[in-house]
């Protein structure tokens, strides 16, 4: 989901702010750049103690995409749990609303959803299945007053303001641009396939057509950019 | 010491060389030649029947002591037999069916048995 | 006396002429045997001799000289035993009637005059075919492997005696009935088919493509997502052998297949094992035998686990895919093999297998997974035309329904888009689309405009070498044959890019 959200959001302009942490944190970096986007990593370290360690190459690229690498600490701080949760806070405070894809039971991303709330910032969680260890955390903020987010549209409704408008604008004309690049006869694939990996298997035995059709409608979508293939032969709808 | 033996076993030989004449003659062979000599070894018996020319080695034994007569002749001896044929037919111009055979002579109490092996030499033995 | 008996070699899997020279004189015992003959061919003295006697016949001492014409041939095989017996007992003047030139004789002799099965009656019957020569003594016990040989005179021997006999008049040998092929194998039942395997409907449309136009195959898929199930059914789609084709394959398996060959109704199905050393693979030893890529002739070889077999065995499978045939050089001998097959061939995407699975999280990192698929040369992933993922997934993803007889419905489909190419290339000296040379795709190949454009698109897209372009035009010929269309079309180009190896993917 994190993926999702970055590469739309960075597909109309919208700049994002993370914390370079592994996980989450990385795809919403990684994915904004892959989109042609920007982002700012706010770090709770020293610029000379980069954490975490893993992530140096991903520290060079947002600076080399334009982005913005800050932090309060001083360049040789280490850093430690205290500063995860002060960074935290400035995180939500750059942002104008806060979007969380995951928590866990208990996790620290609730204590950033407190600083958003102090702040007086929108706090948007994506519903998970109720398997999923990982949703535990954002349904509990759902039901305690979070805002559910199916779709970026979502945001759009809840932050109805001037500078938002543009934003919007391009939302309408990216959508409209892929529907009518659809080609004839590729529809109803089109609407199969998910934004999660979705497999021909799945296709074949929604759509009632031959393979072979499936086939070639599959390589049509493709090359105008409207799906991507996956490893292990799966088809994603791309942002 | 020995030489009582050795005179008897050339006794013996001659002796049973004589009985296999006999016997050949009896079937019809003709005595062409005895106890042919050469530097590769000794043919006891060259005979011929029925338009071929036979070698016959004559074995006499007294008893089973040392082995049957037939089973003395080895690799060896039969390798001798071959060559000195050879050498008997050298320059002679024959041109009809050759045999090697074997006759064993087994001496017993008085009681004589005569066995004929025929061909028992099939192919050069060397 | 001198009596000359005609016979026949193996030398690979072609029979070649041999003379029989017998000559019988008066002298000292003797039999010798010359001609380059093995070591079994120096024991048919033995069996030859006692049969002889044992078939009621005085062998008298004589000076028996047996000359295997021409010299420079090495002599294999007991199946000279029976001419050799014929020679002697004609030059003994027990056979009177010397009519020999008009027969080839082969046959082994056991020590009581019985005629014995060899395994090159095969061979020796095709070749006889191609010489024109009309009359061939078989033993008995090769009776059922030539019945579908027509066009010449098959007699068959149970004993020598019978075979003497026979050239002196006294006796009839009886010659094997000959059978039309298309009888036996027409009605055939197979007992797998391709709907045991739940799903994978791309892997088996790639299968059908391959099977259709020669292509040879890539599955790349996680452990147990029937990759191995949908290979040992591809026999289940595979054509008819035409009868010189099973004759070819039987010929081959007599010679160098397994013991208790018959006359072959299916193609071959190779699998070797990845522990399989080069010259298992395509042929070698000191007198060049044939590897699994002839035993696979007009068939498939499948690799399963391509990802383990050693490296310098899987770069010798270039040529025997290039050429369609592999020539052995050694000191004694050397030898050309036909090795036209279909590669199939599996792996999985990392080492762990799970790359790509929705079900099993992959363990692999990027560099182990990069170094394991590397493993597959350049030179050696060219020479496959499809490459199809084959990954596990949900049992709630798949088509629910059970089409039980979905690999009769394919293999009609695979015929008929075969039939098309064997008309389309009848005097062109090849079969498949997959053996089109490159200079004769615009023949065969035209690109209408819109085809083109799609495939420019995605040959900028994808920087494809000038190789995959064409390989991806001659699938679209596939393509448009089993859809019985006579000019390709813009879908078949965008299927065919479908089946292109995952780097060349947008």
């Amino acid at each position: 989901m994190s993926k999702k959200f970055a590469k739309e959001l960075a597909s109309i302009g919208i700049v994002t702010v993370s914390g370079m942490a592994l996980g989450v944190d990385t795809y919403v970096h990684k994915y904004t750049m892959e989109s042609g986007g920007k982002t700012i990593a706010v770090l709770p370290c020293g610029l000379n103690n980069i954490y975490p360690k893993n992530n140096i190459e991903l520290y060079h690229s947002i600076i080399d995409n334009g982005g913005l690498v800050i932090t309060e600490y001083e360049p040789d701080e280490k850093a430690d749990s205290n500063k995860f949760l002060e960074r935290n806070r400035l995180v939500s405070a750059l942002g104008e609303c806060l979007i969380i894809t995951e928590a866990a039971y208990r996790s620290g991303t609730s204590v950033t959803a407190r600083y958003a709330k102090e702040q007086g910032k929108p706090v948007f969680c994506v519903p998970s299945g109720l398997d999923n260890r990982c949703g535990i955390g954002t349904n509990k903020m759902i039901k305690n007053g979070a805002i559910l987010l199916s779709g970026i549209s979502d945001i759009f409704e809840e932050l109805k303001n001037q500078r938002m408008n543009e934003y919007v604008e391009n939302y309408k004309k990216n959508s409209k641009k892929s529907i009518e690049n659809i080609p004839t006869g590729c529809e109803k694939l089109y609407n199969l396939i998910r934004t999660e990996p979705t497999s021909i298997d799945y296709i074949f035995s929604k759509l009632r057509e031959p393979i072979s059709e499936i086939s070639y409608k599959l390589t049509l979508l493709e090359l105008e950019g409207l799906i991507t293939t996956m490893e292990g032969g799966f088809y994603e709808k791309s942002y | 010491m020995c030489d009582e033996n050795v005179d008897n076993s050339k006794n013996i030989g001659r002796f049973g060389e004589k009985l296999a004449e006999k016997y050949l003659v009896k079937n019809n062979y003709k005595i062409v030649e005895k106890n042919f000599r050469c530097k590769f070894g000794e043919i006891d018996i060259v005979a011929f029947y029925k338009k071929e020319l036979i070698f016959i080695e004559v074995k006499t034994r007294t008893n089973n002591k040392y082995g049957t007569g037939i089973n003395s002749i080895d690799k060896n001896k039969e390798k001798h037999l071959y060559k000195t044929a050879e050498y008997y037919l050298y320059n002679k111009k024959i041109n009809i069916g050759i045999r090697i055979d074997a006759i064993e002579i087994t001496l017993n109490k008085g009681l004589v048995s005569i066995k004929h092996y025929k061909n028992i030499i099939l192919d050069k033995p060397y | 006396m001198l009596s000359i008996i005609k016979s026949m070699t193996v030398v690979g899997i072609t029979g070649n002429i041999v003379f029989v020279q017998v000559d019988v004189s008066n002298g000292l015992p003797y039999f010798e045997i010359v001609g380059l003959p093995d070591t079994i061919v120096r024991e048919a003295k033995e069996r030859v001799r006692i049969a002889i006697k044992n078939s009621g016949y005085d062998f008298f001492s004589k000076r028996i000289v047996v000359n295997l014409a021409p010299a420079n041939i090495k002599k294999m095989g007991a199946l000279f035993d029976l001419p050799i017996a014929i020679g002697i007992l004609s030059s003994l003047g027990i056979i009177k009637n010397k009519d020999f030139d008009n027969y080839v004789i082969i046959g082994e002799l056991s020590l009581d005059g019985k005629v014995k099965k060899v395994r090159e009656a095969l061979a020796i019957c095709i070749e006889l075919r191609k010489q024109g020569i009309s009359n061939i003594i078989i033993p008995k016990e090769n009776e059922d492997e030539v019945k579908f040989i027509d066009g010449i005179n098959i007699y068959m021997a149970s004993n020598l005696k019978e075979v003497a006999d026979y050239f002196n008049g006294e006796k009839i040998l009886n010659k094997v009935k000959t059978l039309e092929y298309s009888k036996v194998i027409n009605n055939r039942n197979y007992d797998m088919d391709f709907s045991e395997v739940y799903g994978q409907e791309k892997a088996k449309r790639a299968l059908e493509i391959a099977i259709a136009g020669g292509h040879n195959c890539l599955m790349i898929g996680t452990p147990g997502s029937g990759k191995t199930m949908l290979a040992q059914r591809v026999k289940t789609i595979l054509p008819n052998l035409t009868l010189d084709e099973a004759l070819e394959v039987t010929k081959i398996n007599s010679l160098y297949g397994e013991e208790n060959y018959e006359v072959a109704i299916e193609r071959p199905f190779r699998n070797p094992h990845y522990t399989i050393s080069e010259s298992g693979l395509i042929g070698g030893g000191a007198y060049p035998k044939p590897g699994e890529v002839t035993l696979a002739n007009s068939g498939i070889l499948f690799l399963d686990e391509l990802t383990e077999y050693k490296t310098n065995v899987l770069e010798m499978l270039r040529t025997p895919l290039e050429d369609k045939e592999i020539t052995i050089s050694r000191v004694k001998a050397q030898i050309t093999y036909p090795t036209n097959f279909i590669l199939i061939a599996a792996m999985n995407p990392c080492p762990c297998g799970y790359y790509g699975s929705l079900v099993k999280k992959c363990k692999c990192s990027e560099r182990s997974r990069k170094r394991y698929v590397e493993k597959i040369s350049g030179p050696l992933l060219d020479r496959f035309d499809l490459f199809v993922d084959v990954t596990s997934i949900e049992y709630s993803e798949f088509k629910k329904e059970n089409n039980k007889n979905l690999s009769e419905k394919i293999r009609k489909k695979v015929i008929q888009a075969r039939n098309l190419q064997l008309e389309r290339y009848k005097k062109y000296n090849i079969n498949l689309n997959s053996e089109l040379k490159n200079s004769y795709i615009n023949e065969f190949c035209a690109l209408d405009l819109k085809s083109q454009d799609l495939l420019n698109k995605f040959y900028e897209k994808a920087k494809l070498s000038a190789r995959a372009y064409n390989k991806i035009i001659k699938v679209a010929r596939t393509i448009a044959d089993l859809e019985l269309k006579e000019k390709i079309e813009y879908k078949h180009i965008a299927e065919a890019i479908q089946y292109r190896k995952k780097e060349e993917i947008l």
